[in-house]
């Protein structure tokens, strides 16, 4: 599904945010990547939808290598939600932000309102549609922006911290959700309770550099690397 | 600087007054758009000596408000805020154009005493026509409806992000502004002194945030056009009939004929 080959990512300023990174992701997969901040995790999940230039090495998603021609399918295929919802919704309604990838692609509008009414329905919010999206709370607007990527009907989706800003309550809402959902689903994040309650595999990233890629049950074992990591 | 505050909780409350219902509320977005368009324009087109026929024009936005039940004071705050310029604007012929055009109980009113009026006059009344749109209709049902009265999408779409962007200025303003005076107790306002790196600060954050939003629209297609939704429906006979009363009061001087009227 996604094969990233010896990527190596750096800043204009010089930075080195990625360092040679290998990773293959099968379909269906949850993968999380965890790491301090800083470590590049954000950077990672910007480069496969190309909002970041690779620098070196190569990223392909279902046989098609991510280039700048490329990106307008790639984008189709890989859907991203980005870390604060306020950056991602901008209609003054909820319908109209989760129609917007539809509408871009060209639909028609029956076929744009099926798409909007499959991905609220699948997140529980069918009822915020007509609500203006940055009045909504913290845990509504990450569902609308999670909503407005699955209305792509994306193949995998990239989350970059879906549980920060949320109250136990929506966060507990939000795992369920996303463990439901069919998606490939590449999770960077900090929370390593959702990570033991969703993810089969976790990828650890340092400076830019894989530390580890293993089955959750065993880096989340590995309490004496994750703390000289910081991450515990 | 809480001024901001106050401009984002007012962007705010403008907002949450659109979200309302009443009979005016429900009218078909394009309507109320069209009929607020040839308003503007009809009131416009009165002659500057006119005074007299503008006056049957105040019904409308009076009816408006009413059905709408819009908080007047709410109203008022805001035309205040347009008033310096036509006041400005008007003065001017007060001092210009001073032939006399009637005389009431033996003052003499100059021909710039009454297009300073009018000019007021037809300032409060566009002002006030516009603002009951904004307030009893969603942004993006005008948005929608201008796309589809052919205006070009690409304006459409910088209305759409001045207003969403405004927002974001005003949020990255307030937080910084919290951070600030926590840290600053004694000090009310922005130091002079701090001004430079508070604005630049802004300016950085504002810039950051908007690369962010535009990052995120690309992610999702976007293709710098801005397509509207379903049509929804038009409104054809309100239309019809406040253009057509407007047509008529702009053409037959209501208060004259009254006023002669009265006087035989
Ligand atoms: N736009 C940018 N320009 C320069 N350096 C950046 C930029 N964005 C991130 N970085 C740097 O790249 C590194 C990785 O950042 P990031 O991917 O955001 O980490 P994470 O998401 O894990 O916190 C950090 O050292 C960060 O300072
Ligand atoms: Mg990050």
């Amino acid at each position: 599904m996604i094969d990233i080959i010896d990527l190596t990512v750096v800043y204009p300023d010089g930075t080195k945010a990625l360092d040679n990174i290998n990773l293959s992701a099968k379909k269906g997969e949850r993968i999380a990547i965890i790491g301090v901040n800083g470590a590049g995790k954000s950077t990672l999940l910007l480069s496969i939808v190309g909002v970041v230039p690779i620098s070196t090495g190569s990223i392909g998603v279902d046989s098609c290598n991510v280039t700048k021609k490329t990106l307008p399918e790639i984008r189709k295929m890989v859907g991203m939600v980005f870390q604060n919802p306020d950056d991602q919704l901008f209609m003054t309604k909820v319908y109209d932000d989760v129609a917007f990838a539809p509408r871009n692609y060209g639909m028609t509008e029956g076929e744009v309102a099926s798409r909007v009414e499959s991905s609220l329905e699948s997140l529980g919010i069918t009822h915020l549609k007509e609500r203006a999206p940055h009045r909504l709370s913290g845990g509504e607007k990450r569902r609308v922006a999670i909503a407005g990527v699955l209305a792509m009907e994306p193949s995998v989706i990239l989350l970059d911290e879906p549980t920060s800003f949320l109250d136990p309550r929506s966060r507990k809402m939000l795992i369920e959700t996303l463990a439901e959902l069919p998606h490939t689903q590449i999770i960077a994040t900090h929370d390593l309770d959702m990570v033991q309650e969703l993810c089969q595999r976790v990828i650890v990233l340092k400076d830019g550099v894989i530390q580890a890629d293993d089955t959750a049950e065993i880096v989340l074992a590995d309490k004496k690397m994750l703390e000289e990591l910081a991450i515990i | 600087m809480p001024s901001l505050f106050s401009a984002g909780a007012d962007i705010r409350s403008m907002e949450s007054l659109a979200e309302g219902d009443s009979v005016i509320h429900r009218l078909p977005p394009m309507a109320k758009l069209v009929t607020t368009l040839v308003y503007v324009v009809m009131v416009v087109s009165f002659n500057r000596y006119n005074l007299s026929g503008l006056i049957p024009y105040a019904v409308y936005p009076i009816i408006l408000i009413s059905l709408s039940q819009t908080p007047y004071n709410m109203l008022l705050k805001r035309l205040v805020i347009a008033m310096p310029f036509a006041l400005f604007g008007g003065a001017a012929n007060i001092f210009f154009d001073r032939d006399v055009a009637f005389t009431i109980a033996s003052i003499a009113v100059t021909y710039g005493v009454v297009s300073f009026l009018s000019i007021m006059m037809k300032t409060v009344l566009t002002v006030a026509t516009v603002l009951i749109l904004i307030s009893t209709t969603r942004i993006s049902d005008i948005s929608d409806s201008l796309v589809r009265l052919k205006v070009p999408p690409l304006f459409v779409l910088s209305l759409m992000m001045t207003y969403r962007y405004i927002s974001v200025l005003l949020e990255e303003a307030g937080t910084m502004y919290t951070a600030y005076s926590l840290r600053s107790p004694n000090v009310k306002g922005v130091k002079i002194g701090d001004m430079g790196v508070f604005v630049g600060q802004l300016m950085i954050r504002s810039l950051d945030r908007a690369e962010r939003i535009y990052a995120a629209m690309k992610c999702r297609g976007f293709n710098s056009i801005y397509h509207a939704g379903d049509s929804q429906t038009v409104g054809v006979r309100y239309i019809a009939c406040v253009c057509g009363a407007l047509l008529v009061l702009r053409f037959i001087n209501l208060s004259e004929l009254v006023g002669n009227g009265v006087l035989r």
